[in-house]
């Protein structure tokens, strides 16, 4: 193969450099770590015991180990990215249509995100997030063919790239490709569910800062999001007031970002649940309650999926939070690690891709239950009950992987 | 990479060189990625160090707050116990709770008709529940911002229904005099109903031993089969709460509670009817500490009556007056005595108490004997009246029922006359170790395992243990304890061929929708005797009652068998007695098996104290339930004929069973070398403390070493 040439090639200029793998074992011993950490939560936070909730977990956290060692061993991630791809992004149109728009969906707490599957509830959202993940990162890799000569997208030719977004003119067409791929998708989701609708532009975005030149412009989001959320956090009510005065929003549009702002003053009135996950947090301690005395699980609708963190905290207290967010820090940076020493740019991107989902994931997860953002429904990666969430980040941990296993950390002597 | 490899060196080198350049950036900007996730994970720490750290006690108290007042949760029912037949024996009523919520009921106070919607609900629930409109008007202004004031309970269906069509035409009409005068429209709300079930049953003090009732919160059963089945008649309870949806609505989200599972018993509503209605008029002349009867299919030991005489009504079942008279619970001062009463009454005798169950043992002796073919249909045995065992000082007679001595016998009409001298013989070719191994086979000696709470396991000798006195005793049935399940379930294989059934009290677990979920079916727990001796003794009841011990038993047109028992009780020279009897028809194929047991009674002065108490009992019972089983009518004959005319030739010395005074001569026997046959003093005493059962072993076994 080209492999074993491309290594001689690499190698030869810098002779004293001598290469190894990564090390992915203490990784997979985190992600494991994580779902054992979640099984115990979401037994410790059924009513009783071994219930439904439980095994279903449980078998969903055996079968993605399996599906992600399968992967991991025999599917490269070159295939996944190319042809395996193809086929994701039609599974997910096919089922997000039919999510949204036939009467297959199925209605579970109030809202319409599943699908009924050989017995199994599958909630597309989540598929479309691994396919959003593999779909730019292909589309920022891909290669294009002008008469024998290569190039890759965005690949900077001396400043070319700073043009991207300075005229408008010279986005590249492989850009323009994601974005129609991925816009249906991004609109079906948000329709159905905001949350991963967020979630995935804000994958896209990261992605897209990371992959392309564009500096400038990220920085200026970034400054105004910062900027945004301060002048919220402190002014919103007055400018919702404001807003309802001028007649821009209704308000039970207004309702929600008030709740958030505010929980105790709408305690009987949306607020509840969040406040509730503030008491269960405030409650905790240090040490916490123990296992399975939570006050507040019984009382509140997702204490073992959107709300688990809370439960968490008043469970296990600031120590068990602690223990786990370390794991979180731990998994980011071995992520980090492989995304760095990956043996192209492809693998690059798809195991930063991985990693932004799992982080954004934790960071806006822990955001709601703290009441640092309006309550919007995020499940905690490996940890929250949600089978479909389970499967599919094992699978992107499959994907990892199989990135790893060419990935080279170049040790000097 | 097989276009690269084919295309030309220059361009795979400059391919490399920008992959290269490409990376060393993507790679750049990876980091400050990680640096501002974990940034921002730092951030969240260290909110939550702060939500701990500032509100820790403050949360602790709201959380209690919340949930008095936030929280509905939807009351299980509690699953329905019904008869073999869909006779509902106890249910759960759907009852109310009224709930105010104050808040709701002055709604805006800054509107003009808060005081007027106040007056309006307060009217309502005044003219419909006859609340105090004082009261009421106090109870919302001091608890003005609450959502949850429970203010009335057990309110029934139709009630509620009024109530709601009143306030629907109240309403109507506030709203068209309120238009009409142009002024804003309100409607009364801040009234709901809570669900709540009370356990209901029906026929009050019916099967009540059997049954058990539930405690308040329906969550727990006490005693029967409202204990035993405690967790299949719980539900669990259904939840309200809010969701927040992804569109950031608060919506009501409710799990619908979980009601109970239906119980089937196999009890049949006539047949206990016939076996309470038997013991009821029993004691219209009568007195006795205990009464009890069972009713049994033999064919699967399914117990279709158990009935006692300790009755209480299940809706009210710390009243002590159907069991106790005026004077007894007027004698009662302590809490403790009170207690104490309660308890004996609600107790099960039947299975929580042990007790020497007397000649109705004989048949197992016999069958025994049988199948270690150590007799046969043709054996004889010569009575002399006693029976001696030792000689001089140390040495024990023990009597035959009949002091004159029954002359020779043979082995049926050993059962038929109840010879106790025949039994001791019997017993002696058994040997104490096999007798011992008998009775475990037979079930005596370890808890049925029938499906009530509180069963004793009985009292057997140890085979190492077990002396030759006791072995004579116990052939009769004197010296071992027995419940009444044990004794008619091991019974219930004598006469079906054999076959050891689980005696069950519940034959099916439905769903609270009715659908089948668990069938109890006979279940073979062993097989005891062969057919062929099944069909000796089955025989030998039959002579018994035709012409035996137990002849008042007899029905016209239908073939019973029987067997009846005077044990006497413990301490001996107090000369009471227990007496019981044991049936079944018809006898050629056994339908139902009836045993009762009458304890220590007291009776007239033109009475004697026989088995034919348990007797009239027993044939009560039969002849009041052959309409609603499967006793057919039967001319089945006597085989025995030699016995037959023996008994024509001397019908008075065998007309009836007199056990009394049949082990005289044990108090010197005692004395002399301390193998007392009658020292399970405790264990014996069923009438005195039945708690003390498993203790009371031990003193016997001691002493017998």
């Amino acid at each position: 193969m080209a492999e074993t040439a491309v290594e001689t090639a690499e190698r030869l200029p810098e002779q004293r450099a001598e290469y190894k793998k990564v090390n992915v074992r203490s990784m997979v011993l985190a992600v494991i770590l994580l779902v054992l950490f979640g099984l115990v939560m979401i037994f410790s936070a059924g009513n009783s015991g071994m219930d439904a909730s439980f095994k279903n977990q449980l078998l969903f956290a055996v079968f993605g180990i399996f599906i992600m060692f399968v992967i991991a061993r025999f599917f490269s991630y070159k295939w996944i990215a190319g042809k395996g791809v193809i086929f994701l992004y039609a599974a997910a149109l096919i089922f997000m249509v039919v999510v949204n728009f036939t009467s297959l969906g199925v209605n579970l707490n109030g809202s319409t995100r599943w699908i009924r599957l050989f017995g199994f509830s599958f909630q597309p959202t989540e598929l479309v997030k691994t396919t959003v993940i593999i779909l730019t990162a292909r589309q920022l890799f891909k290669k294009k063919n002008k008469i024998g000569r290569q190039e890759r997208v965005l690949v900077p030719e001396k400043g070319s790239d700073r043009k991207l977004f300075r005229n408008g003119l010279t986005v590249h067409k492989n850009m323009l490709i994601l974005l129609a791929l991925v816009a249906p998708l991004f609109l079906l989701v948000t329709k159905n569910n905001l949350s991963s609708g967020i979630i995935i532009l804000l994958i896209v975005l990261a992605m897209l800062y990371v992959g392309t030149g564009a500096k400038k412009i990220y920085i200026a989001f970034m400054v105004l999001a910062v900027v945004g959320f301060v002048v919220i956090y402190f002014y919103g009510t007055e400018i919702i007031q404001f807003l309802i005065k001028i007649g821009l929003i209704k308000e039970y549009q207004a309702r929600r970002i008030i709740v958030w702002m505010n929980p105790e003053a709408y305690s009987s009135d949306g607020g509840w649940q969040v406040l509730r996950g503030l008491y269960a947090i405030g409650s905790g301690g240090f040490w916490g309650k123990g296992l399975g005395k939570s006050v507040v699980k019984a009382s509140i609708s997702q204490a073992h999926s959107d709300m688990i963190f809370s439960i968490i905290c008043e469970e296990l207290g600031l120590f068990g939070a602690f223990c786990l967010m370390g794991l979180y820090v731990f998994l980011i940076y071995r992520l980090y690690v492989i995304a760095k020493n990956a043996r192209d740019s492809l693998g690059s991107m798809l195991v930063f891709g991985v990693m932004i989902h799992i982080g954004l994931q934790v960071v806006m997860h822990i955001a709601v239950v703290s009441g640092m953002m309006p309550n919007t429904g995020v499940s905690l990666p490996f940890v929250s009950h949600g089978g479909s969430s389970l499967l599919f980040l094992f699978i992107e941990m499959g994907i990892v992987l199989n990135v790893a296993k060419t990935a080279r950390i170049r040790v000097r002597r | 990479m097989k276009t690269s490899r084919r295309a030309d060196p220059e361009i795979i080198k400059r391919e490399k060189k920008r992959e290269k350049l490409y990376r060393a950036r993507v790679t750049k900007k990876i980091l400050p990625v990680c640096i501002v996730l974990a940034v921002l994970l730092c951030l969240l720490a260290v909110r939550i160090v702060y939500i701990v750290a500032a509100s820790k006690d403050d949360y602790e108290i709201k959380i209690l707050d919340l949930q008095s007042t936030e929280d509905k949760t939807f009351p299980f029912r509690r699953g329905t116990i019904t008869d073999r037949n869909n006779t509902v024996l106890a249910m759960s009523e759907r009852l109310y709770n009224l709930i105010i919520e104050p808040k709701n009921i002055i709604g805006n106070k800054a509107k003009d008709y808060s005081e007027e919607k106040i007056t309006a609900t307060v009217g309502a629930l005044s003219t419909v529940f006859g609340l105090d409109e004082t009261e009421l008007r106090k109870t919302i202004a001091e608890k003005e911002n609450s959502y949850y004031v429970p203010y009335m309970k057990e309110i029934k269906e139709d009630k509620v229904e009024e109530f709601k069509t009143y306030i629907e035409e109240l309403n109507e009409k506030i709203a068209k005099e309120r238009r009409s005068a142009k002024k804003d429209v309100f409607k009364i709300d801040g009234v709901y109903f809570e669900t709540d079930y009370k356990r209901v049953y029906p026929f009050n003090d019916f099967a009540c031993t059997l049954l058990g009732f539930s405690g308040k919160d329906d969550t727990r059963g006490n005693w029967g089969i409202e204990e035993y089945y405690n967790s299949e008649l719980i539900g669990m309870d259904g939840k309200q709460y809010d969701v927040v949806n992804s569109d950031g609505v608060t919506e009501k989200s409710v799990i619908p509670p979980d009601d109970g599972k239906t119980v089937v018993s196999t009890v049949d509503f006539s047949v206990q009817k016939a076996a309470q209605n038997a013991i009821d008029a029993f004691l219209v002349n009568h007195k006795a500490d205990n009464v009890a009867a069972i009713v049994m299919n033999p064919k699967n030991a399914e117990i279709l009556a158990l009935a006692t005489d300790k009755k209480f009504d299940l809706n009210n079942p710390s009243d002590l007056s159907l069991t106790y008279s005026e004077e007894e619970i007027a004698a009662l001062t302590t809490d403790d005595e009170i207690a104490a009463a309660r308890s004996v009454m609600w107790k099960n005798f039947a299975v929580a108490d042990a007790y020497e169950p007397g000649s109705t043992a004989k048949p197992f002796t016999v069958a025994g004997a049988l199948e270690l073919n150590l007799v046969n249909e043709k054996s004889e045995f010569n009575c002399t009246g006693s029976k001696s065992y030792g000689s001089g000082s140390t040495g024990v007679t023990i009597h035959c029922n009949a002091h004159e001595g029954h002359g020779t016998i043979n082995l049926a009409e050993g059962l038929m006359y109840s010879c106790n001298v025949a039994m001791m013989e019997i017993a002696e070719k058994i040997g104490g170790e096999n007798f011992v191994d008998l009775q475990t086979v037979f079930g005596f000696g370890r808890q049925s395992g029938i499906d009530l709470p509180g069963e004793t396991a009985g009292l057997v000798y140890d085979a190492e243990k077990i002396g030759t006195v006791d072995l004579a005793t116990n052939s009769f049935g004197q010296n071992f304890n027995v419940n009444m399940i044990q004794l008619a379930s091991a019974f219930s294989s004598l006469i079906n061929g054999g076959y050891y059934y689980q005696p069950h009290v519940v034959k099916q677990i439905l769903s609270s929708d009715g659908q089948v979920i668990k069938n109890i079916d006979a279940t073979l727990v062993r097989k005891t005797v062969s057919r062929e001796t099944s069909e000796f003794i089955k025989n030998a009841l039959f002579e018994t009652v035709e012409a035996g011990t137990a002849k008042t038993a007899h029905i016209d047109g239908y073939s019973v068998g029987g067997k009846t028992g005077t044990a006497e009780k413990q301490p001996r020279a107090d000369k009471k007695y227990l007496v019981s009897f044991v049936a079944a028809a018809p006898i050629e194929d056994p339908e139902i098996l009836i045993y009762v047991i009458v304890d220590n009674p007291t009776v007239g002065e033109d009475e004697d104290v026989s088995a034919k108490l348990a007797i009239a009992i027993e044939k009560n019972i039969m002849e009041a339930i052959i309409p609603y089983t499967n006793i057919k009518a039967s001319d089945y004959s006597i085989i025995n004929v030699e016995a037959l005319g023996k008994i024509f030739g001397s019908d008075t010395v065998y007309s009836d069973e007199v056990a009394k005074s049949n082990i005289e001569g044990e108090s010197e026997t005692s004395a002399n070398d301390g193998e007392d046959p009658g020292n399970n003093n405790d264990a014996g005493a069923d009438d005195d403390n039945h708690e003390d059962d498993d203790g009371g072993n031990d003193n016997n076994n001691n002493d017998d070493g």
